[in-house]
């Protein structure tokens, strides 16, 4: 998987490209904790890249969700594959991240 | 004894007695008893009166005629003496020359015996030389040899001019087996009638076989150098001895070998190469010969479009008879199975049982055979089963049933009639018939793998291809027996019953990896090649590569607890129906209640907790069994 680090509206941004599975999840966990740490409560992780996406990749982004929350802060989704949406709702978390169809409207979401 | 007088003595006499006579003496003579030995001069008998001294040690006497004065005795004395002397001194020379030339004789003897028996390996060439030689050298009247191996009949080979009762034989050498360093056994003790003395050694051969030498009825008695020389030669007999029973076991070992390799070929040639395939069944066979070919069998015929033969059996016994009567019987299967019009394979088991009745009762034989007879049309299964085990049916919906011999095997009774019993099958409906290789199987510590092994192993496998099921049992098999070799053949005939047109196999593979996350993506990936391959839509293709993404990373944090040692077998199975997934890993077994297990809430915010749930999700059947120490999951994806 590839991992971009960039930021959009002064928001940090983490653009994720390929296979987002439990072999990957340290690095992503590290940004979110440490964007977290450094005061960045409001967080976009965009998913335009990304083609599987597995529990243990989903169970990530809701610990940021929850550290970001906790800081006053969201964590916004953006821009699914279809199959990666799919998992989102079979899931049902859907219904717990805001989910946004492009990186701009996730940074207007906040 | 004395030994002969020579002109040597003579001479000395005659100028001893020289002495004798210039004083006045008419005659001197040496007696030995009555008889005049020497006397000086030669042939004059004195009856006048003389000097006459008899030596205590020697016996002899010396008798001077002609002087009768008694001071002249010490003088006798001393002459009888010197000559007595000289003559013993020569008999023990005479005697150590004799021994000398004896114990040459014995070399050469034993030399010969050492040339001769190099050329032979043939024991009882052998026993005769060993024999013989003894004989001549001890000067007895025959000999015998006594060789007991334990669990076999004792040999007894003997050379005599009056042989001995066999008993009478074994009974001596009984008597010195009990009393091994006593050689010399004479009339006066438990000896038979007649015999009068008896000289044993042991004959050293190897040490499962006690074998002794006996000598009996020699002049005289025997001595001490006739233990050592008897032991020296049985040394050497018993030395060669061995060589020709290692050289006989080699050459009974190459022809077994021989034969083995025979009859290898022979089943090897006449078992199908393949398997005819008709609509709505998938068939598999399969046999892996033992080292020592067991005579196992099976066969698979198309009768017509939608009827099927198919055959197992063992033949009892090894090696080339086990072949040929196997080879027999499968040809009268194969023909009649092709040219006989029969309903039911009964009458198939009955022609066979007439036809090789009496060849295998000649040989004390039998075979076992299992014949059915798919009818795809009727839905049916017939078959008659005469002694054939283990035979499972394994219905679609229910747990494998272990169906139980009806018929005794063929080749016992040439009356007996044998029965056919008939299932109705289901799609997804499942036949097994294996040889007793399969059960009878053992583990370096002896225990056998078992029925009740075969049943559960088929209870998880039911989902996978024929060709599966089978592979599946032949690993498990290998993998319980580890380093215990093969005892006899293992064969076996996977039949299952299948919607026509929805039997074709897309894929069938299997790939072992290590239990790290970084490993999942391959078989996930090749999950996803098979499926695009099979022309799966996409979404499905998600899913599945989903399920077994989320089912291989709980293994690995749950079975294996991410030790990277670990190891996950996936096997990946896909028809026009539906897709199976089966991993297989040794970890720890899972505790788990799948019932249970549901999507965490949104509200929630569970980290963790998704992946069963997405399994039971996403997948319309998910099985856990933990059997022998193996954990394994399986997946059924039906396809619409």
């Amino acid at each position: 998987m590839e991992i971009i680090k960039s930021s959009r509206s002064n928001l940090p941004v983490l653009q994720l490209k390929g296979r987002f599975d439990a072999h990957e999840v340290e690095p992503v966990n590290s940004w979110l904790a440490e964007q977290v740490k450094a005061g960045n409560a409001r967080l976009i992780v965009n998913l335009e890249g990304v083609n599987f996406i597995d529990s243990s990749a989903l169970s990530t982004l809701v610990r940021g969700l929850k550290l970001s929350r906790e800081q006053g802060g969201d964590l916004h989704v953006c821009t699914l594959q279809q199959p990666v949406r799919v998992i989102f709702e079979l899931t049902r978390l859907d219904k717990a991240f805001d989910i946004f169809p492009t990186e701009e409207a996730a940074a207007k979401g906040f | 004894m004395f030994p002969t007088i020579t002109d040597k003595h003579r001479e000395m006499f005659k100028s001893l007695a020289s002495g004798w006579i210039l004083i006045g003496a008419s005659c001197v003579q040496l007696f030995e008893g009555e008889n005049v030995l020497i006397g000086c001069p030669n042939s004059i008998v004195n009856t006048e009166a003389a000097l006459s001294v008899t030596s205590l040690t020697s016996g002899l006497t010396l008798c001077v005629y002609g002087i009768t004065d008694a001071n002249w005795t010490p003088a006798v004395e001393s002459m009888l003496d010197v000559f007595s002397n000289m003559l013993t001194a020569d008999a023990d020379l005479d005697n150590l020359t004799a021994a000398l030339v004896e114990t040459q004789d014995r070399l050469v003897a034993l030399y010969e015996l050492t040339q001769a028996t190099r050329r032979t390996l043939d024991m009882p060439k052998l026993l005769d030389l060993l024999i013989k030689q003894s004989k001549h050298l001890m000067n007895v009247d025959g000999g015998f040899v006594v060789l007991k191996e334990k669990g076999k009949k004792t040999i007894i080979h003997q050379i005599s001019e009056e042989p001995l009762h066999p008993a009478h034989a074994e009974a001596a050498a009984t008597l010195y087996l009990r009393e091994p360093n006593r050689h010399i056994f004479k009339e006066s003790e438990t000896l038979p009638v007649n015999l009068k003395n008896v000289m044993m050694v042991t004959l050293p051969v190897r040490d499962e076989i006690s074998a002794a030498v006996g000598l009996f009825n020699k002049t005289g008695n025997f001595t001490t150098p006739d233990i050592k020389l008897a032991k020296a030669i049985a040394g050497h007999i018993g030395a060669q001895l061995e060589n020709a029973m290692l050289h006989k076991e080699a050459v009974e070992r190459t022809r077994l070998e021989t034969e083995m390799d025979i009859a290898r070929q022979v089943q090897t040639a006449i078992l199908p190469q393949t398997i005819p395939q008709i609509k709505g069944v998938d068939v598999y066979a399969t046999s892996i010969p033992a080292f020592e070919v067991g005579g196992d069998f099976f066969d698979v015929i198309n009768r017509s479009d939608d009827s099927l033969i198919f055959a197992l059996g063992d033949v009892t016994g090894k090696g080339m008879p086990a072949a040929l009567l196997m080879s027999m019987t499968h040809t009268i299967i194969k023909s009649a199975s092709r040219n006989m019009p029969f309903d039911y394979p009964h009458q198939v088991l009955d022609r066979l049982n007439h036809d090789m009745a009496a060849d295998f009762t000649n040989v004390g034989m039998f075979t076992t055979v299992m014949l059915g007879l798919v009818d795809c049309s009727a839905r049916k299964l017939h078959f008659s089963n005469a002694g054939q085990s283990p035979i499972y049916h394994i219905p679609a919906q229910s747990e494998p049933v272990l169906l139980e011999a009806q018929d005794i095997p063929v080749g016992i009774l040439d009356s007996v009639q044998y029965s056919t019993q008939s299932l109705d099958l289901a799609y997804g409906d499942i036949f097994v018939a294996a040889s007793d290789g399969f059960p009878e199987s053992r583990n370096p510590g002896g225990e056998m793998y078992g029925y009740e092994r075969i049943k559960n192993l088929f209870s998880v496998s039911r989902k996978l291809p024929a060709k599966q099921i089978a592979e599946a049992l032949l690993t498990d098999v290998n993998a319980f027996c580890g380093t215990h070799p093969q005892d006899d053949d293992r064969t076996i005939v996977v039949i299952k019953f299948e919607k026509p047109d929805e039997n074709k196999i897309m894929f069938n593979e299997s790939l072992t990896i290590h239990a790290e996350y970084k490993a999942l993506r391959e078989p996930c990936e090749r999950l996803r090649i098979l499926l695009k391959r099979s022309g799966v839509p996409e979404e499905t293709i998600s899913l599945c590569e989903l399920a077994l993404q989320e089912l291989l990373a709980n293994l690995v944090d749950h079975a294996y607890e991410g030790n990277p040692n670990g190891q996950i077998t996936v096997r990946m199975a896909g028809s026009r129906e539906q897709i199976a997934i089966q991993t297989e890993d040794t970890g720890i077994p899972a505790n788990v209640n799948l019932e249970e297990i549901h999507m965490p809430a949104p509200e929630e915010l569970a980290e963790g907790g998704y992946g069963i749930a997405i399994i039971r999700t996403l997948i319309d059947e998910v099985q856990y069994k933990s059997l022998q120490g193996k954990n394994i999951w399986t997946l059924v994806k039906r396809i619409n």
